[in-house]
């Protein structure tokens, strides 16, 4: 009396038809107002790099898995993904053989030794960042400054380190900062353009609360403790929230969902520690761009802040 | 009143409920029903009857120390099934009882038998997935001097299903019956859960109960229903997956187990008919349905005018937590409370591919577990680690494998982790 046709399978027997592709859209569109602002703002040298970036990282991702005969990912779009991700924290000038490293060391030694995305310890894309950064710290500061702002030609953060808060607040003001209207990485300048996406993220539920707000919360009070009650001069809290990469580390970095956390308490003493981090690295460390090491940092943390998790129901 | 409700679960994009709800319809008896002598936890009850035995409705036909078995129909015995299989796969004997075609007097044996005495002899076992016998439930309550009942009158995943239709019909019975139980478990206090979101449906619910049970509107979050997410909500409490609410004082029951105790005390009637709901592919909106014990599912479904060609999976529960059943021939039993219907378009085929970390299944899990973890060792054949991780506390209601991003059949990995390691502990004793 069995009857063929009938399918037994465990439950559940419908699904939320989340997809991992489906979260790299969601991305991938949350990028897009910054993206194209880094276009109005660099020129098609914008373009020049991501597309470089984008069709590397999914070239050597689909290289990788031919040599080693395994399934070609490129369809869940979390290599073209990532490519878009490191353009965004690189230089407009930067040459296009630079980028092929990056995208390389980001996909052969940012995850596809750990058996590829998922199983990754660290964000790749911030490991290729850091490896960039050592190698060609020259290349890495090559910047395209906008237009009407002829004065500083250097990074915000970069300015801040060498010449001091007074020196920085008076050549870039607030709007300028907000607005992304500085020298800098090609989709990193604009906080508004970075909130407008993570908002979108949010509202997607495709990330957490919890990591972004608990990182702009640690940049923030951090380093306003320093501004109010410090011994010397620190630049005030808000130029550390819209300047240096906070933005794009608070929604698109520190949130790499392989790298980060799981349990609430876990993504809030991440988001907390990197934010912090991140301060102490601007204020005291050699190199102006703390938010990426220090979120880079923080993902050595996340096995040991996953066992900080709510106690299991009736236990 | 605002939902009582609990951290985590679905708010799922549950099918629109009804205007109107679809009234509990009673299924005309069938020509010919199976009864499997078993439908509860515990030991299969003997049969007392032989084939070719005339039978008035309502005789007893199976009987154990705590449970017992009725005919559903009037007519004779026309087969004694040593080993019929249950959906579970579980093989127990059955009685198949030919009818005759009109129901005729019914047996008259419940009368005069005091208030336990009926209930053992109603055959009424409790909710829709446990199957305890209500005798062994009073029994333990008493046991455990519990000091709170609650009546559960939430069904899974349908606001406007059968149980929210028969506390809507038989509110008065119900509570009747809420009486009786608070008497014979001696609780002090009774509460029915309720979803907020029937209680447009529920106009005359309030006035019907009595002042002594207080009526609690729950969330409509998948799975509120569940007993471990009702304690949890209605009285700030939780208890171990593994144990019972008994342990912390507090009996649940459900409302259809009030409704049944009430018929059983105050009209000598035994547990024949079983409300069920039936929703999915071939029907608008859910119908509610009285069947009789041991109809098959195939008639059912011919009776709300499903056509079984195109059927691709029969649930007997909701989409979430349903156990997908290998054929339409099997009858209805006490555990059954929902057919969900799915078309051959409808079935899934998930590809799983690699877990991304990205905690959604952290998030919903009501239990507050790490659901990749537990299926993560168990897929990977860390046993040890899956049960040091609690995975006994999962009660595989669904949510993890439903968000799950990359498709991974995460409750199949958890069964298969508790079920090897309850061998290697049976083996080891």
């Amino acid at each position: 009396m069995n009857d063929l046709r009938l399918v037994v399978s465990p439950w559940p027997h419908v699904h939320s038809e989340n997809s991992v592709a489906g979260i790299m859209r969601d991305v991938l569109i949350a990028l897009a107002p910054a993206f194209l602002f880094g276009i109005f703002i660099f020129g098609l040298d914008v373009v020049r790099v991501a597309l470089i970036a984008v069709v590397s990282a999914v070239a050597w991702e689909a290289a990788t898995q031919k040599l080693t005969s395994r399934e070609l990912t490129y369809t869940d779009l979390s290599a073209a993904t990532s490519g878009l991700i490191l353009a965004m924290i690189l230089p407009p000038t930067i040459p296009w053989w630079t980028i092929l490293i990056g995208t390389l060391i980001m996909v052969i030694l940012g995850k596809e030794v750990y058996g590829g995305f998922g199983s990754n310890p660290f964000n790749p894309v911030l490991v290729a960042w850091v490896v960039l950064q050592m190698s060609f710290p020259d290349y890495m500061s090559q910047w395209i400054v906008p237009g009407d702002n002829p004065a500083v030609t250097a990074a915000p953060m970069e300015v801040l380190k060498e010449q001091g808060p007074s020196f920085a607040a008076q050549y870039f003001s607030y709007a300028d900062l907000f607005l992304g209207r500085t020298a800098g990485f090609i989709g990193q300048v604009s906080s508004l353009m970075l909130l407008i996406g993570g908002i979108y993220l949010l509202w997607r539920k495709t990330i957490n609360w919890r990591i972004p707000l608990s990182y702009l919360l640690g940049v923030f009070v951090f380093t306003g403790l320093f501004w109010l009650l410090g011994d010397g001069p620190y630049a005030d809290p808000l130029f550390h929230l819209f300047a240096g990469g906070t933005m794009i580390g608070a929604f698109f970095l520190a949130t790499d969902l392989p790298s980060s956390p799981v349990t609430p308490q876990g993504m809030i003493l991440f988001g907390l520690a990197a934010g912090i981090l991140t301060a102490i690295l601007r204020m005291w460390g050699a190199w102006a761009f703390g938010a990426y090491y220090a979120i880079l940092i923080l993902s050595l943390a996340t096995p040991f802040l996953d066992k900080i998790a709510p106690e299991v129901y009736g236990r | 009143m605002r939902a009582a409700s609990f951290s985590g679960g679905l708010r799922l994009p549950v099918p629109e409920a009804a205007e109107e709800i679809k009234p509990l319809e009673i299924m005309p008896p069938p020509e010919h029903v199976i009864i499997p002598l078993k439908q509860h936890v515990g030991s299969t009850c003997d049969p007392l009857v032989k084939k070719g035995a005339k039978l008035k409705l309502g005789s007893l036909i199976g009987e154990s120390h705590v449970a017992t078995i009725h005919a559903s129909l009037s007519g004779k015995v026309a087969e004694l099934n040593k080993a019929f299989p249950l959906h579970s796969g579980e093989k127990v004997p059955a009685v198949s009882i030919e009818g005759q075609g009109d129901d005729g007097p019914a047996s008259e044996y419940m009368q005069g038998k005091q208030s336990m005495g009926k209930i053992l002899f109603s055959g009424l076992v409790d909710g829709d997935r446990a199957l305890m016998p209500v005798l062994e439930k009073i029994q333990k309550a008493q046991k455990h001097r519990v000091r709170t009942l609650i009546i559960n009158g939430l069904e899974e995943f349908f606001i406007d299903g059968c149980k929210t239709a028969l506390l809507r019909e038989k509110a008065t019975d119900i509570a009747q019956g809420i009486t009786i139980l608070q008497e014979l478990t001696w609780a002090e206090e009774a509460h029915l859960a309720v979803y907020a979101d029937a209680l447009p449906y529920l106009e005359g619910l309030q006035e019907a109960l009595p002042a002594s049970v207080q009526l609690r509107p729950l969330s409509s979050k998948h799975p509120q229903y569940r007993d471990q997410l009702i304690v949890s909500s209605i009285k700030q409490q939780e208890y171990p997956v593994e144990s019972s609410p008994e342990e912390i004082g507090i009996c649940i029951m459900d409302a259809e187990t009030a409704y049944g105790a009430a018929r059983a005390v105050l009209h000598n009637e035994p547990f024949l008919d079983k409300c069920i709901t039936i929703a999915g592919s071939g029907v608008d909106s859910p119908r509610n349905l009285r069947v009789r014990l041991g109809t098959s599912f195939r008639e059912v479904l011919h009776f709300v005018g499903i056509d079984t060609e195109p059927i691709g999976k029969l649930i007997i529960g909701g989409p979430l937590s349903g156990m997908a059943v290998h054929s339409l021939d099997l009858p209805v039993t006490k555990d059954v409370g929902q057919l969900f219907v799915q078309s051959r378009g409808e079935v899934r085929a998930p590809q799983p591919v690699t877990c991304i970390k990205c905690g959604f299944c952290v998030q919903v899990c009501p239990m507050r577990l790490m659901p990749f973890l537990l299926s993560g060792f168990s897929e990977g054949g860390h046993f040890d680690l899956a049960e040091a991780n609690d995975i006994f506390s999962c009660i595989e209601c669904g949510c993890c494998a439903y968000v799950c991003p990359s498709n991974i059949p995460m409750v199949q990995w958890i069964q298969l982790g508790k079920s090897v390691i309850s061998s290697q502990r049976s083996e080891a004793l």
